[in-house]
């Protein structure tokens, strides 16, 4: 965590998997006094398995 | 990963993060290229999916991309992006991405060599030249639309080329070439920063164009006073921030808008300096119209009372003098804002003249912080289908196929013999899938799009898609690849060099950074192969006038560079060529696009760019019309419509009328449905649903109902419900105060889905004059099952 700059709070999160990342993108809208909680960089060099297409359950053909 | 990588990356992410919130440019992230401290290279590209054109910032590392930020250095996003942004780098990677060519063969997809689909695909084009149509798309970049058009239009003749731009932007574009006589937006998102006044027009940004929205209500934040007013038929999250929702019923919006424009007139609160001096008024449903005063002007709008505005829109008499009340106020600055909403209407051309209108009459146009603006779906509806001209009425730089000096033109810069470019208009897109359906047209290029979803009233314009020629380029499988002859598999974003055009007449460049997987190769490269075996199968019209081939560029050495040939095209840079062969049909007053040059080394420019003649540099026109702003206006004029219907520097206010919708709620249907889309996903979803993070954040379509009608019909979340129109049906779950809520008897479902095609039960009826259908009101009943 950085320091705060124009009421804003630069946050790192570096999680085992991209869904705890967005578990905790989740938890923290939810924290009191948090408008808004956005992504500005999206690293995902580690987890290439992980980010391709899960089974393509809507497939239909 | 190594424990120090990691380390390192903390910092590198923390150091850009707080370089956001701070509104600085991290060391070395200026450049269009350049090494970051996270050992990535990162290059800049516009954004793969809205018309909004976000600069992101592109990391990769060995070959692959890995890493994705907002641009800083672009001017529309300032570092932000929206959820699709950050994810468009993980787009690239689906496991069932396309890799090499399918043919149809005994009725399965079965691979092929690029040679076989080539040959294959240029043989049926050969046998029946004239039935043969290309259906684009408004996210083919420049120079993919440019290729297409020219194969099509020079090469074969045939003006049966036509984009998914029909189905989103057309009545934007005969909205705005009826009011001010040239394509595109006049103002810029700079005037989103200035407005005292932000009206939505039947659209929700806060989903469809998220940083533009947060560049609107992030204003409040800095202390700054900014009112948005919600004009829509349901509530949603750009509701939520909205100072004043004002619910209307569906076409209700035609009577709004000339409401408020009699009760400007009426009270006398009118610019009238501003009328008199910029617009003529016209009366009639058509392009062309007929003369009127603005003594029958003013006569003709007392039609819309407030009570009759009440009685055909639902709004309260209250609401509509509050309308009417910010535009009578000359101080205020006011921006209106839409997309959909107003353009997939079956008077879709109408609506869009009389929210001009309104601004006409208001004198709020042509202002910095004070203009109407129509907002984009797709990257490059306006840089390649508009500017293109890949419509079936179209020619390159705006120029149209029925207009004999512009054909004249065309066939001098192309190099044609006089009276090859066909003078007859081709088919719109709801037309073309008609024409295939009958079997008029025998075959079609699909390309970067998905019909087989998109369309309106899918049963009667794809069932029997599977018994033409039908060729679909596209990344990943979809619902129209399933009923393809041929699928071609292409690149993706930034697996080729590209272009786009965005809503503020922004051209963004970019550059491959990446392979595509497997034998995926360019679109460009895909239309230049198959127009090079037809020229040598002896299709005359490949033949420029002095026998070339019409793709011919030549090296510096004189030459020709055989771009038919897939290790050729991947060693030289086939954008630059194409357009800069392309830019001399925009070296006109209307459009004037910088040179390719220029455009790489910017974060792109908004046309026209005009070049200094003391400096040599190029500069951009963030609002047309403007004196001091646009090179092309005259002198002393203030504000100039120089491409005015009239020829007399004027704009016309026109005199549309209510109309009912073609379709409304009756006993056996009873409910209006409205289909839209969500935030995580683009579109038909095709690249979005690939995307983990975006699936699990939006793994199905639903209905949404207004609690009341829910209530009513003992529904609940959760509960499965058919909707059924007199075109076909479709079963989804309920969505109870979910994210929106429509009005009371009104239903809305997103059609990203494959699996439930809500297109099966929309309505083909389409503007007349856009030819756009409109996807926002039909008539549906509702049951749980």
């Amino acid at each position: 965590m950085g320091e705060a700059a124009d009421g804003g709070l630069p946050v790192v999160a570096d999680t085992a998997s991209t869904r705890a990342a967005e578990e905790l993108g989740e938890r923290l809208q939810q924290v009191p006094g948090v408008k808004s909680a956005v992504l500005v960089y999206h690293n995902f060099e580690d987890v290439a398995d992980e980010v391709a297409s899960p089974p393509q359950s809507f497939r239909t053909n | 990963m190594q424990t120090n990588r990691r380390e390192f990356l903390r910092q590198a992410a923390l150091a850009f993060a707080s370089s956001v919130l701070a509104g600085a440019l991290p060391r070395n992230l200026g450049a269009a290229t350049a090494e970051g401290a996270d050992g990535l290279v990162w290059h800049k590209a516009p954004c793969r999916f809205c018309g909004t054109g976000c600069g992101v910032m592109v990391g990769v590392k060995d070959g692959r991309v890995v890493a994705v930020q907002g641009d800083l250095e672009n001017p529309v996003n300032r570092g932000l992006l929206c959820a699709k942004g950050y994810h468009a780098g993980v787009a690239l990677y689906g496991k069932d991405r396309l890799t090499t060519p399918l043919i149809r063969k005994g009725g399965k997809l079965t691979p092929a060599s690029w040679d076989e689909a080539i040959e294959t695909i240029a043989k049926e084009v050969m046998r029946s030249p004239a039935t043969f149509a290309f259906y684009g798309s408004g996210q083919w970049t420049i120079c993919e639309g440019y290729v297409a058009a020219k194969f099509m239009k020079a090469g074969l003749g045939n003006n049966h080329v036509d984009p998914n731009a029909r189905l989103c932007m057309a009545s934007a574009v005969t909205g705005m070439n009826t009011t001010f006589g040239v394509d595109e937006p006049s103002g810029c998102y700079d005037d989103f920063d200035l407005a005292d006044t932000v009206i939505l027009w039947g659209n929700n940004p806060a989903e469809m164009h998220p940083v533009l929205w947060s560049r609107i209500v992030d204003r409040r934040g800095k202390g700054q006073k900014v009112e948005v007013i919600d004009l829509g038929t349901r509530r949603t999250r750009s509701t939520e921030e909205a100072d004043h929702y004002i619910e209307f019923t569906p076409q209700g919006d035609l009577a709004i808008a000339n409401g408020i424009c009699h009760l400007l007139v009426k009270s006398g609160k009118y610019d009238q300096d501003w009328v008199q001096k910029h617009c003529n008024f016209r009366k009639g449903g058509d392009t062309e119209g007929e003369p009127m005063s603005f003594a029958e002007y003013a006569k003709w709008l007392e039609t819309y009372t407030p009570e009759f505005v009440q009685k055909v829109a639902g709004v309260r008499p209250a609401q509509l003098q509050l309308l009417a009340d910010r535009f009578a106020d000359p101080g205020r600055k006011i921006v209106s804002l839409w997309c959909m909403g107003m353009n997939q209407h079956t008077r879709g051309t109408w609506i869009n003249n009389l929210v001009y209108n309104v601004h006409f009459l208001a004198g709020k146009f042509a202002k910095p912080g004070s203009t109407a603006f129509s907002l984009t779906g797709q990257p490059s509806a306006c840089g390649t289908c508009r500017e293109v001209g890949t419509f079936g009425h179209g020619l390159p730089g705006g120029r149209l196929v029925a207009n004999e000096e512009h054909r004249k033109q065309c066939e001098d810069l192309w190099k044609l013999p006089t009276g090859r470019l066909n003078a007859k208009i081709g088919h719109h897109a709801v037309a073309m899938f008609d024409a295939l359906q009958k079997g008029e047209l025998t075959g079609c290029w699909v390309q970067v799009t998905n019909p087989a979803q998109s369309m309106p009233n899918l049963h009667g314009h794809t069932s029997k898609l599977k018994e033409r020629f039908l060729v679909v380029s596209d990344v990943y499988p979809t619902v129209t690849t399933d009923l393809a002859t041929v699928v071609l598999p292409s690149a993706l974003w930034v697996e080729k060099n590209g272009m786009f055009g965005n809503s503020e007449r922004r051209t963004q460049q970019w550059f491959k950074l990446v392979k595509p997987p497997g034998d995926a190769r360019d679109d460009v490269w895909q239309t230049v192969a198959v127009a090079r075996k037809c020229f040598e199968l002896g299709h005359p019209g490949l033949k420029d006038k002095n026998g070339d081939f019409l793709f011919t560029f030549k090296d510096a050495a004189g030459k020709v560079i055989e771009l038919w040939k897939w290790d050729v095209f991947q060693q030289v840079n086939a954008d630059q060529l194409l357009f800069t062969e392309y830019r001399e049909f925009t070296m006109m007053k209307k459009y004037a696009l910088a040179p390719y040059e220029a455009l790489v080394k910017s974060r792109g420019m908004r046309w026209p760019v005009v070049q200094d003649k003391a400096t040599g540099a190029w500069r951009e026109t963030p609002r047309r019309f403007i004196e001091g702003e646009d090179p092309f206006v005259e002198p002393g004029r203030g504000v100039d419509f120089y491409w005015g219907k009239l020829k007399d520097h004027k704009a016309l206010v026109w005199a549309r009328p209510y109309e009912a919708p073609p379709e409304v709620p009756d006993k056996e249907y009873p409910f209006w449905l409205c289909t839209g889309r969500v935030l995580e996903h683009w579109h038909t979803g095709t690249m979005t649903r690939r995307v983990p993070q975006l699936h699990r954040a939006m793994p199905k379509a639903y209905v949404e109902l207004n609690p009341e009608d829910a209530a009513r019909l003992n529904i609940t979340t959760g509960d499965s419900v058919k909707i059924k129109s007199r075109r076909g049906e479709v079963v989804l779950s309920a969505w109870i105060n979910g994210r929106s809520t429509p009005a009371r008897g009104a239903v809305f479902v997103p059609f990203f889905a494959e699996e439930s095609l809500i297109n099966r039960v929309t309505l083909e009826a389409h503007c007349p004059i856009s030819k756009e259908p409109d996807y926002k009101k039909c008539a549906v009943s509702i049951a749980k099952v």
